[in-house]
């Protein structure tokens, strides 16, 4: 389903996996290599795009940053970047941050990947695995012989 | 929605204890006029219902995001707010919860007050009034707390005309089951919000791995057995040996090996087949090692490259070498200290199409080289210290910075189109400015955006600067010791500068190396004779004396039009450590429900105080005892079920906020499920049957039955169990499947989650009503007679 607006820009529908359907301009959904071959490929010319993989919560939240990152290509860097760290800041409210890393990896969006995969990775950095453990729910299956060993491989990293 | 919207009079108390917390929640949203407006009486006035505002906000707004409404979904279909709106102001779920948290306790400051008041009447009376009733319902009347100090106050009362203590221990019992049933409610919602990052695939994992330093990415290997090979896969590999090696004076030979050999352990359990980078920061002695390092690197196609082997420069990178290995994965190249000579360099260039960047550093054996090529795709060309350097041919059609530090040489500039930035340090950058003309083509300076010079190292004599037409950014860095700087006496020369660029936006004025008190330097004013008109940032740094910035800005600020910035910075920076990744702050995930319990525990504490020092007290109050815990197991029958529906209550609005914010607009939905409009209207309408029905119970003037309330009257009755069962049975099976039904499958939204609600405390209030009406009173009043005071009698 292509719409044209009034300023002719092409429009396209995207659906979730809940069936939730999000209409875009083209140049926001092609920011997402993913959605660019599939328009390449013809697929928006009959009916929707299909994403099975994303709901539509986080599809709301990628469309957001996409259409921010389409629209202010000549901004300052470092505005974006200060939206950026404003957006990931929210979205980690709406939505798990891992959706959205999946979504952004499904998607190929390359911008957002990093974003939040250096989100996740901040949230690391500096803390004790025992922290990270709690923080992301990680089962601690090593017997303690085990864990041991896995030190010892590369001691220097835990001195 | 309309229905149900609150009209201001007969809140008008409520919103009084409300207002409060609606500014507050005018920090998080920036939806004043869509929300609610709390006005000056503290009135509470909700304009308009949440679904009118987001249903509408929807149909009005000529966003392409909105979704069109899928034809099975029906006409009802939850639309989504407009996304850029959201954006800016989109109330964090978090947010919205710790506020609940924190309202709660704030809430409760005001139960507090109102088992206060209602102590002191007692306290005055003797006995309490209809009205004692209406003040702790107005005050307290929501939440497990009210258990306990209707609980509390039974105690008080018969202690008051049975001389006994028996039920003093109870209280806490029943404040202590409430507790840990609460407590349990915040640890099930932390598991609902919780990430799981074990349930993304291995290569996002790796993914973030590969962004961590190397060290924290082998620390993941102890995480779990799934993680304890995933670093190897990681796609960075950065061997920092000051990490290792820093703070060891003098560099310790065993330090050395010792990151000599754990980067070798490294690279052997290293499994990734590619690599984005691969930096080494160590002065390597040993040639062979090194081989190894970069062949490491080549042959798994890395795209960045950079090695800083400062300050030793043993290692020569040659031709024959680099022929055995594919460059062409290469993007960006940076050699510090590394020996390579212009053959070498030119086999890389011609070798590597992709490559971008080029950074040499201190390459001992290079003396002519020659950048150009057809298809060079080189954009950053960097270099420094080359002292051998004798010729330098320059020809890159996407060159746009060039950065060069070094000999006074000869550099033949062919055509370089898109270069915007120069840079240049050392004695070139003195032979650049000695000469009439800029030594580069008119050409190539037509576009130049950015002019750094770096004028520290050598004799100074005042630049015969030429024009710089199109000139945004000039930089430029002197020493306080140079030669010139004594005849020069002040600085205000510099400022003359600016003619020569007309459109000049930001300006750097650096003097490095200087004292504090320099005597050469001599504050003269000096008038500026034509306006600048585009200079926006001006920055001066490493100046000694004040009076040369009060000089120097004065003289700034007189001349320019256009100043946005004005940066004085007087000390002298070593160059900061950039890391390419800002660190961003830690998140911090913590909405504690410590607060709701500091303020309940003084609740208790008010009481125990009370009982301990009033005079009411003084004849009952003899000290804990074992007959506390007589009849016990009959308490804790009671007292269980009654916590229990309590919870069940409390549960299911936890259940309503936190299905809120899966709504399409969690802003709005949740801010509205959290503004505790909830409790409000529980209130309302319980709090209307009780004026509705409390004559006839006052009239029994049984005060174990009289606590206000239709639940109330229930847990009086001694009937938890079955009001336990009702709350169950209204809130779960009736209220909260009708709230997910109405708003996910039948889409609703926010609307079919007030109606659940709604509909499960309408059932409730329905059949606790009945089992009232139906109760008889005078064999209840018998009954808990029996049940509290083993028989003795109250006064009816």
């Amino acid at each position: 389903m292509s719409i044209t607006t009034e300023n002719n820009e092409k429009m396209i529908t995207l659906m979730s996996s809940d069936g939730e359907e999000f209409v875009v301009e083209e140049a926001v959904a092609a920011q997402s290599q993913t959605i660019k071959h599939l328009i390449e490929d013809g697929c928006s010319t009959e009916g929707s795009i299909p994403l099975p993989n994303v709901t539509g919560r986080v599809l709301s939240e990628v469309i957001q940053y996409c259409k921010k990152h389409s629209s202010s290509d000549d901004k300052e860097e470092k505005e974006l970047e200060a939206w950026d760290a404003e957006f990931v800041k929210a979205a980690d409210d709406h939505v798990a941050l891992t959706d959205l890393m999946m979504a952004a990896n499904f998607l190929d969006i390359k911008g957002l990947l990093d974003l939040v995969a250096q989100t996740l990775a901040n949230m690391i950095t500096g803390k004790s695995p025992e922290e990270v453990r709690r923080m992301w729910n990680i089962k601690n299956d090593f017997t303690p012989e085990e864990a041991e060993k896995v030190r010892k491989e590369n001691q220097w990293a835990f001195e | 929605m309309a229905s149900l919207a609150f009209s201001t009079s007969p809140s008008l108390y409520v919103g009084e204890l409300y207002g409060k917390f609606l500014y507050r929640f005018d920090d998080y949203t920036r939806e004043k006029d869509l929300l609610c407006v709390p006005c000056n009486t503290g009135t509470l006035r909700l304009v308009e219902g949440p679904l009118a505002v987001s249903s509408e906000h929807v149909r009005s707004s000529p966003n392409p995001a909105t979704p069109v409404h899928h034809p099975t979904t029906g006409p009802n279909a939850k639309p989504i707010g407009p996304l850029e709106e959201r954006g800016d102001e989109a109330i964090p779920r978090r947010a919205a919860l710790s506020f609940l948290f924190e309202s709660f306790s704030s809430f409760l400051f005001f139960k507090a007050a109102g088992a206060i008041l209602l102590i002191v009447t007692f306290e005055f009376d003797g006995s309490w009034k209809p009205w004692c009733l209406d003040v702790l319902l107005t005050f307290g009347a929501y939440s497990p707390q009210e258990a306990w100090l209707s609980q509390g106050w039974k105690v008080l009362e018969e202690r008051h005309q049975q001389n006994s203590n028996s039920n003093y221990f109870r209280i806490y019992i029943l404040v202590l089951g409430v507790y840990v049933m609460r407590l349990c409610a915040w640890f099930l919602h932390c598991a609902i919000m919780e990430n799981r990052i074990s349930s993304l695939p291995e290569e996002i994992l790796v993914m973030i791995i590969s962004i961590l330093g190397l060290r924290e990415a082998v620390r993941t290997s102890v995480l779990s057995r799934n993680w304890r090979h995933l670093w190897k896969y990681t796609a960075r590999l950065i061997f920092d040996a000051k990490l290792v090696v820093l703070g060891v004076e003098p560099p310790d030979i065993d330090e050395h090996w010792k990151f000599v050999d754990a980067a070798n352990q490294v690279l052997k359990s290293h499994k990734n087949q590619t690599l984005l980078q691969f930096r080494v920061l160590f002065p390597v002695h040993d040639k062979t090692q090194f081989d190894n390092w970069i062949k490491f690197a080549l042959e798994r196609r890395v795209e960045l490259l950079d090695m800083d082997l400062s300050p030793n420069n043993g290692y020569l990178l040659s031709t024959k070498f680099l022929c055995n290995y594919n460059l062409n994965s290469l993007v960006a190249l940076q050699l510090k200290h590394v020996d390579l000579d212009g053959e070498a360099i030119g086999h890389i260039l011609s070798n590597s199409p992709c490559l971008e960047v080029l950074v040499i550093f201190n390459a001992k054996s290079l003396v002519h080289l020659k950048v150009s090529g057809p298809s060079l795709k080189l954009k950053r060309l960097q270099m420094q210290d080359c002292d051998s350097l004798e010729s330098l041919a320059i020809s890159a059609t996407n060159l746009a910075v060039f950065q060069y530090h070094g000999p006074a040489i000869k550099i033949s500039v062919g055509e370089v189109p898109s270069l915007v930035g120069l840079s240049f340090g050392g004695s070139y950058a003195f032979s650049c400015l000695l000469v009439e003309h800029f030594p580069w083509p008119s050409s190539c300076l037509r576009n130049l955006e950015s002019l750094a010079l770096d004028l520290t190292a050598n004799h100074f004599k005042f630049p015969a600067f030429p024009y710089f037409w199109n000139l945004k950014r000039l930089e430029l860095v002197f020493g306080a010791r140079t030669r010139g700087i004594k005849r020069l006496e002040s600085f205000l020369p510099f400022m003359t500068l600016l003619k020569k660029c007309p459109v000049l936006q930001w300006f750097g004025l650096e003097i490095r190396n200087c004292n504090e008190s320099h005597p050469y330097w001599k504050p003269r004013s000096m008038k500026a004779k034509r306006q600048h008109q585009f200079l926006e940032v001006f920055k001066l740094s490493g100046f000694g004396e004040l009076k040369t910035y009060v000089e120097v800005a004065l003289y700034v600020l007189a001349s320019t039009q256009a100043l946005q910035i004005l940066i004085i910075d007087p000390y002298r920076k070593d160059t900061p450590y950039e890391s390419k990744w800002p660190r961003v702050d830690k998140h911090i995930y913590t909405t504690p429900p410590t607060n709701n319990g500091i303020s309940l525990w003084l609740n208790v504490l008010v009481l125990a105080l009370y009982i301990k020092f009033s005079p009411t007290c003084q004849k009952t109050w003899k000290c804990f005892s074992r007959e506390a815990i007589k009849n016990f197991y009959a308490f804790l029958r009671s007292a269980v079920p009654s916590a229990f529906m309590l919870c069940l209550e409390f549960w299911s609005y936890e259940f309503l906020v936190l299905m809120s914010a899966f709504l399409p607009n969690p802003k709005l939905e949740t801010s509205m499920m959290s503004i505790r409009c909830l409790p409000l209207l529980k209130k309302l309408l319980v709090s209307g049957i009780h004026f509705k029905w409390n004559p006839g119970v006052f009239s029994s003037k049984v005060s174990i039955l009289s606590f206000g309330h239709n639940v109330g009257c229930a847990r009086g009755c001694g009937l938890q169990k079955t009001a336990a069962f009702i709350c169950l049975g209204a809130y779960y099976f009736v209220g909260l499947p009708l709230a997910i039904i109405l708003t996910f499958v039948v889409h609703f939204g926010g609307k079919g989650l007030w109606i659940g609600i709604v509909g499960a405390i309408a059932l409730k209030t329905i059949l606790l009503l009945l089992m009232t009406l139906r109760t008889n009173w005078e064999l209840e009043a018998t009954e808990a007679k029996e049940r509290m005071g083993g028989g003795s009698a109250i006064p009816s």
